[in-house]
């Protein structure tokens, strides 16, 4: 019995097998075989290599490896028994005809860039279209010639509302209205169906749709993940990906911004935002905890999504030793782990929320009162006499330290050369007769500085201990920003033990500070000024600044309302949300060869560069990220394209054209239709990465339009639907079950992006896993439902949280978002049942939904019934339908009739407000109805 | 012959599992959480004769002293508060928690041993009632592991592996063996708080995840507050009696689709809302302890009739084994001694010691024992050295993942057999050393699985619980 499964089984992993003619094709037949079977022991991984023998080239001996695999004796039969991968008689069929046809080798299929195929021809007349299939464009003249060569037959067009369901749900996560669907019925015009394609592309709702499945892929969540799994905040990178995908970024630049935005020229905001894709890994900070051990998981986690989502490919296999199937070796591994091994983090952090680097993304309210403060300090500093001061131009200008400081042609003084420790600049100027009452030190950003300044540090933060000057007395000081506990008065408080500092590490801005003095005259007329930063934070120097006095005592002192806008402004910046972005180091790290890939045992040292077998990048040109992103999307990359269309694929076919969806390397499936990939990749390419484009190609195309009827044959022999006999049909990802019922009963919020909400969810769950006296001392450790209108948000707006995520949405097969997911499964399960019929949420669900059906259905019973059936199905109610609700509500109405007590416990589910004029009973049994309809198979499938 | 890659399951399930249990058959309830009973022919899958049918798996998060516990060194009073010799540390590496400690001086185990039970098994004092069913354990004193902090240890030893992303040991079982009780999740997880630690280690869903596996595989966490699984009640106000007639009507709607679209799925959702129905009345069953006898709850002890106690979940697990749940996963936290020691190890033992001895007891009472699994372990060990000032009776040990002890009952694990040896610090292993793999390659292999041979293809490599290691210990089992 079990053999005879044996046999059976490559048809099923591969529906390509179900007619083949002439001898065995290399890429489609043989190396499947061989990689499976053979590879780990003779194949690309020399340590590994046994008789020094590899069979993923050319130039062994035929016979004796024939002889070895049909062998009876257990000490020669090849496989070795030990090794516990059989050959199958199939298998051993293929080999044998294989070598008889003169064993021919060909490139892995996937590593060679795709041509364009011819388009096949479909005749008008052909069988396959014979039960009124059309060829609409070139994803169906593919699909139907391969399914002429099985002689079967696609199917008619779907039901046009059913078409339309299965559209609206794959293209936004949500239902059609029934308006929507009216107007499409009444729409007779040919491209009736274009239209409501286009409609839908245009809609918010698609871009959060297309965020879903990226966010999956990025391992986007909301915590950190490991250990005590504080919060974190990466809501406004999810929100750039919604965005992207909503105004249809061209899918090349949509991976280079992810990849190396912030290395781009002048990157705007969004660019350094989009790196923080690189930044979704877990983070750690469990006490006692190595810090080295974890940056090393950092780097392996981003080497892995990198390869799954661009590539397609396993990389991981060769973290730990050269990959057993596919050219890929260790050294691979590790240059690719270079580019990423270059960002100012630490390997334990997080603790209180985001880890550095970050980026402040203030909202567009927040901007712009940032906006009106920085002009009214402004027009505050300029009234309180920017005509009363003189700037000073220096005759002398040193650095005690070593440093040199160049004189600008606005007076302003660069620093440049050592940063010592100890620097103290002191600066020469001869000022205007008369006495100064105070001084002006202006502080600015310069690109040559650390991350743009304005100070010398590496972060480009400054540390001024002291502000002197020689005879004369301070009595008080203002500053545009001081960091906390480094305000502007420890600059002149004669402590060199303490400064004034500006977060310049996080700022990067121009501050000004006004230092009042007692009356003062210079000397000879020359005013000698010392800035000191031998103390407390060395190697801070400012790195280019400008001083200026004035003899005004009012403008001396400042305005007394700067400082006060100042902490207005401080306020407002610390209520920035932020976001964890890329930065690249002054010096990378250095990457070697992790021995078995453990982070403590130190080999080769390797600098950056993409997989060997895959090309390289120019050596004249940048080593860093952008090489990456450059080589990656460049037209003549060979998978990028590939895996892109292959995903989309599944997205909207429910399984990709090659089924491993993250595995286009020698162990992954062989295309069903090989030729349409390619030809997709080209177009999608050839398009500009036009990501609107490719999905209104797949969807506007007859196999996706065909009904989801499917033939018995057709049912049995491709059960998977890889031939697409018959229209795709699924049920929904585990958001838009949830959405979907919030979208029928008219609950949803329909808000796009802001930070991640925390609808009801039952109580206690965070804390029966993690519960500690000191919880309150990390983010992200209590569960504090939302309020109003965030109750009722779309799924993707819900709070991940990664030890102990969602559970609703765990049970309808949410990955865990631990790590990369190219593919979530479909499973089927009794708590799934219990999630649609007893979770509050669509309790409340049922009770609107039962309440909008008694205001929007009519008067009469039938036609509620039958309204409310056609808004969650999208199609009319079959006579047997309308009698079995209506047979189910008759004993519920005289059910809860008798038992009004237990009418009013079910009607009191959830916050949302209750119609008046709707008795209890009455209301209590449409609410079964409300809730049975929320669980109809047609309900939860697209 | 066996097929390579899903040795355990039928033809129609293989099918289905190729593609993340999207069923297409929907006969009964393929891939679907606890509906395998139907196509496992019992037996048919196995690898090899099984010893024991289910796993009740008492972890102790945390790591709990060996020292202090389980592996009796009275050689160390005479080392005690002296510094660990460089010759037994040997450089290796230790957490950041006392990396930069200035002395590592070796505290004694602060408990008394006495032998127990016919072989004389040394157990510490804060033990008695382990040591009463002493003749039924499997004592290791040998496990050890590379991992030396929680997050990646304990996902280690309960996933093969130290970073995120693979199922569990409960979620392999689930995929390979099924369950044998529609009406049940066939992988159930308990989890209690100690008494110990207030500030101890969090759990994390992944250790009950199913990684790569089909999301229906992961565990079902039993909770003691609210429904014991969640959304189990019908809504306030909906009788069972209302219910039935709702999932009626449904079947009946459904059955229409199914006619009309002929999409497996939905005969399969059909199924799965039927089995739903059952298991509101089963678990409640479950969770209903009122036909327990008093001489039973006394062997549990005081806490076992407040849910969420360790003592509880013991109980609750028994009945779930007799009712045929595959793997039942106990986690009770507050066992992180880094400081206090002297307080928190005799609370924590006071909340496990007699529950764990009961459960075993109480299953041999019923003949379940000889083939069930119970074990008990945690992520790692503790270290000789103590973490503080040795002079302070608050100090505590920290992690110590070179050798740890844990101990198995039933299952044709042998009773009465203390395994391996440590030196005379309990620091290295000197003989007969149990890696984490290979433990749970015993532990398969007693279950009927070839640990080798358990796998799932994932990006193009059959993973498997034990990586690419394990060995199988014969001289822990008869």
């Amino acid at each position: 019995m079990r053999s005879c499964v044996l046999l059976l089984l490559p048809f099923f992993l591969s529906p390509v097998g179900l007619s083949r003619a002439g001898g065995p094709d290399f890429n489609r037949d043989v190396r499947p075989v061989l990689s499976d079977k053979c590879y780990s022991c003779h194949g690309p991984d020399e340590k590994e290599r046994k008789a020094k023998l590899r069979l993923d080239e050319p130039g062994w001996d035929a016979e004796e490896v024939l002889a070895r695999i049909v062998s009876d004796d257990p000490d020669e039969v090849m496989p070795p028994p030990k090794v516990k991968k059989p050959l199958s008689a199939r298998e051993v069929t293929v080999l044998q005809d294989w070598v008889k046809s003169g064993a021919g080798y060909a490139k892995h299929w996937a590593f060679e860039p795709p041509v364009r195929p011819s388009i096949p021809e479909v005749p008008a007349g052909s069988a396959v279209l014979s039960d009124g299939a059309v060829v609409r464009n070139a994803v169906d003249a593919f699909v139907f010639a391969r399914l002429a060569k099985e002689s079967w037959k696609a199917r008619p067009e779907a039901a046009r509302e059913r078409l339309l369901r299965r559209v609206t749900l794959d293209l936004t996560g949500l239902p059609p209205t029934v308006p929507e669907i009216d107007a499409f019925l009444a729409d007779g015009s040919a491209d009736a169906y274009e239209k409501v394609v286009a409609r839908l592309l245009e809609s918010p709702a698609y871009g959060e749709r297309m965020a879903l499945h990226w966010l999956d892929l990025a391992r986007y969540a909301d915590t950190h993940g490991y250990h005590l799994d504080s919060g974190r905040e990466m809501w406004p990178w999810r929100d750039w990906v919604i965005a992207a995908f909503r105004r249809n970024q061209p899918f090349d630049q949509f991976v280079r911004e992810q990849l190396a935005g912030d290395l781009m020229p002048q990157a705007a905001r969004d660019q350094i935002v989009a790196t923080g894709f690189i930044r979704n890994n877990m983070i750690n900070f469990e006490g006692g905890a190595i810090a080295e051990e974890y940056l090393n998981a950092y780097m392996v986690d981003r080497v892995n999504t990198f390869s799954t989502v661009f590539l397609g490919l396993t990389m991981n296999c060769a973290q730990c030793h050269d990959h057993k199937y596919d050219p890929l070796t260790m050294r691979d591994f590790y240059s690719l782990y270079a580019y990423f091994n270059a960002v100012p983090e630490r390997g334990l952090d997080g603790n209180r929320g985001n880890a550095e680097p970050v980026l402040s993304v203030p909202t567009a309210e927040q901007e712009k009162r940032m906006t009106e403060l920085e002009q009214a300090m402004a027009a505050g500093g300029r009234k309180s006499g920017d005509a009363s001061w003189t700037v000073l131009r220096p005759v002398k200008a040193a650095a005690a330290g070593g440093g040199t400081l160049t004189m600008q042609s606005d007076g302003s003084l660069l620093a440049s050369g050592s940063h010592p420790a100890g620097e103290v600049y002191t600066v020469e100027a001869e000022v205007p007769a008369g006495v100064i009452r105070g001084i002006r030190l202006e502080t600015m950003p310069d690109a040559s500085l650390p991350g743009g300044g304005p100070g010398r540090a590496s972060n480009g933060n400054f540390v001024l201990a002291e502000i002197e000057v020689a005879g004369a007395k301070f009595t008080g000081a203002q500053a545009t920003y001081s960091q906390k506990q480094y305000e502007i008065g420890r600059a002149i408080d004669g402590n060199a033990g303490t400064g004034w500092a500006v977060d310049g590490n996080e700022r990067h801005a121009a501050d000004t500070a006004w230092f009042a003095c007692e009356p003062h005259t210079p000397a000879g007329g020359r005013l000698t000024v010392r800035l000191r930063f031998d103390a407390p934070v060395v190697h801070h120097a400012i790195g280019r600044f400008r001083l200026a006095v004035t003899g005004d005592a009012a403008a001396a002192g400042g305005d007394g309302t700067v400082a006060s806008l100042q902490q207005e402004l401080e306020a407002l910046r610390k209520s920035f949300p932020t976001v964890m972005v890329m930065r690249q180091m002054e010096k990378p790290r250095d990457t070697f060869i992790l021995s078995r890939g453990q982070y403590d045992v130190k080999g080769e040292r390797v600098g950056t560069a993409v997989p060997a077998v895959l090309g390289r990048v120019p050596e004249n040109g940048p080593s860093d990220r952008r090489a990456l992103a450059a080589w990656l999307t460049a037209p003549e990359h060979p998978l990028l394209a590939r895996v892109t269309v292959n995903r989309m694929w599944s997205l909207f076919f429910g399984r990709g054209l090659v089924k491993t969806v993250n595995d286009f390397g020698l162990q992954g499936e062989f295309p069903s239709h090989p030729e349409l990939l390619d030809w997709l990749a080209v177009e999608f390419r050839e398009s500009g990465w036009d990501v609107k484009r490719l999905v209104t190609l797949l969807v506007t195309s007859h196999a996706y339009r065909q009904s989801a009827a499917g033939l018995p044959e057709t049912l049995q022999k491709d059960p998977e639907n890889r031939l697409l006999a018959r229209g795709p049909r699924s049920r929904l990802p585990a958001e838009h079950v949830r959405d979907n019922a919030l979208a029928l009963s008219g609950l949803l919020h329909a808000k796009v992006g802001g930070p991640s909400v925390f609808p009801p969810q039952p109580e206690g769950l965070w804390e029966e896993l993690s519960k500690r006296e000191d919880s309150g001392n990390w983010t992200g450790q209590f569960y504090t439902p939302s309020e109003g209108a965030d109750r009722w948000r779309r799924g993707l707006y819900t709070f991940w949280k990664r030890t102990c995520p969602p559970p609703s949405l765990m049970t309808f097969d949410a990955p865990d978002r631990e790590v990369c997911t190219a593919e979530r499964a479909v499973t089927s399960t009794p708590l799934q049942a219990l999630v649609l019929l007893n979770d509050p949420v669509y309790v409340e669900a049922a009770r609107v939904l039962a309440q909008r059906i008694l205001r929007e259905g009519g008067g009469e019973t039938g036609g509620r019934l039958a309204f409310g059936f056609r808004l969650c199905t999208s199609r009319k109610a079959g006579e047997r339908e309308l009698a079995a609700l209506q047979g189910l509500l008759e004993r519920q109405l005289s059910r809860f009739a008798a038992a009004p007590a237990e009418a009013a416990r079910l009607v009191a589910a959830g916050v949302a407000p209750r119609d008046a004029g709707v008795s209890d009973p009455e209301l209590a049994a449409w609410t079964v109805i409300a809730s049975t309809l929320l669980n109809l198979d047609e309900t939860i499938c697209n | 012959m066996n097929d390579p890659h899903f040795p355990l399951l039928n033809a129609a399930n293989r099918r289905v599992f190729l593609r993340g249990a999207a069923s297409f058959l929907g006969t009964t309830a393929l891939g679907s959480l606890m509906g395998r009973a139907a196509e496992a022919v019992p037996g048919s899958g196995l690898h090899h004769a099984a010893r024991a049918k289910r796993v009740i798996y008492l972890h102790q998060s945390g790591a709990p002293s060996h020292i202090d516990l389980f592996d009796h060194k009275p050689a160390m009073a005479q080392h005690h508060g002296k510094e660990l010799p460089g010759s037994i540390r040997m450089g290796q590496r230790i957490t950041g928690m006392t990396s930069g400690q200035s002395a590592f001086p070796v505290a004694a185990a602060q408990w008394k041993f006495t032998p127990h039970g016919r072989s004389g098994m040394q157990l510490s004092e804060l033990l008695p009632h382990t040591g009463k069913i002493a003749d039924q354990i499997c004592l290791i004193r040998t496990l050890h592991t590379e991992a030396i902090n929680h997050d990646p240890a304990i996902t280690f030893i309960q996933t093969g592996s130290q970073q995120p992303g693979r199922p569990c040991f409960g979620a392999w079982m689930s995929y390979g063996l099924g369950s044998t009780n529609e009406n049940l999740p066939s992988f159930v997880v308990l989890i209690s708080q100690g008494s110990g630690n207030r500030t101890d280690q969090p759990l994390f869903s992944r250790l009950w995840g199913a990684g790569f596996l089909p999301g229906s595989y992961q565990g079902v966490k039993f909770r003691s507050q609210g429904d014991p699984v969640l959304y189990l009640e019908n809504p306030a106000g909906l009788s069972r009696e209302a219910r039935r007639e709702q999932l009626d009507t449904l079947g009946e709607l459904n059955g229409l689709t199914s006619g009309t679209l002929a999409d497996p799925e939905t005969a399969t959702r059909i199924h799965q809302y039927e089995m739903a129905y059952r298991m509101q009345a089963s678990v409640p069953d479950l969770t209903d302890l009122s036909k327990e006898p008093q001489h039973v709850l006394d062997l549990y002890g005081p806490e076992v009739k407040t849910p969420g106690s360790y003592a509880y979940n013991c109980l609750l697990a028994r009945r779930m084994s007799e009712r045929g749940v595959r793997f039942v996963q106990l986690y009770h936290r507050g066992w992180d001694q880094h400081g206090d020691l002297k307080n928190h190890l005799p609370k924590q033992c006071r909340d496990v010691d007699q529950p764990s001895a009961a459960l075993v007891e109480d299953l041999r009472q019923r003949g379940l024992l000889e083939d069930t699994l119970v074990i008990f372990a945690g992520e790692f060990g503790r270290t000789a050295y103590v973490q503080g000032n040795i002079a302070n009776p608050g100090f505590g040990r920290d992690h110590h993942g070179r050798c740890f002890s844990g101990w198995v009952a039933g299952g044709g694990f042998k009773g009465g057999y203390s395994h391996g040896e440590t030196d005379e610090f309990c620091y290295n292993i000197v003989r007969d050393p149990v890696h984490v793999h290979d433990f749970n390659a015993t532990l398969l292999h007693q279950l009927g699985v070839d640990h080798e041979r358990l796998t799932f293809r994932f990006q193009g490599r059959d993973f498997r619980l034990t990586d690419i290691h394990g060995k199988l210990v014969t001289a822990l089992v008869s």
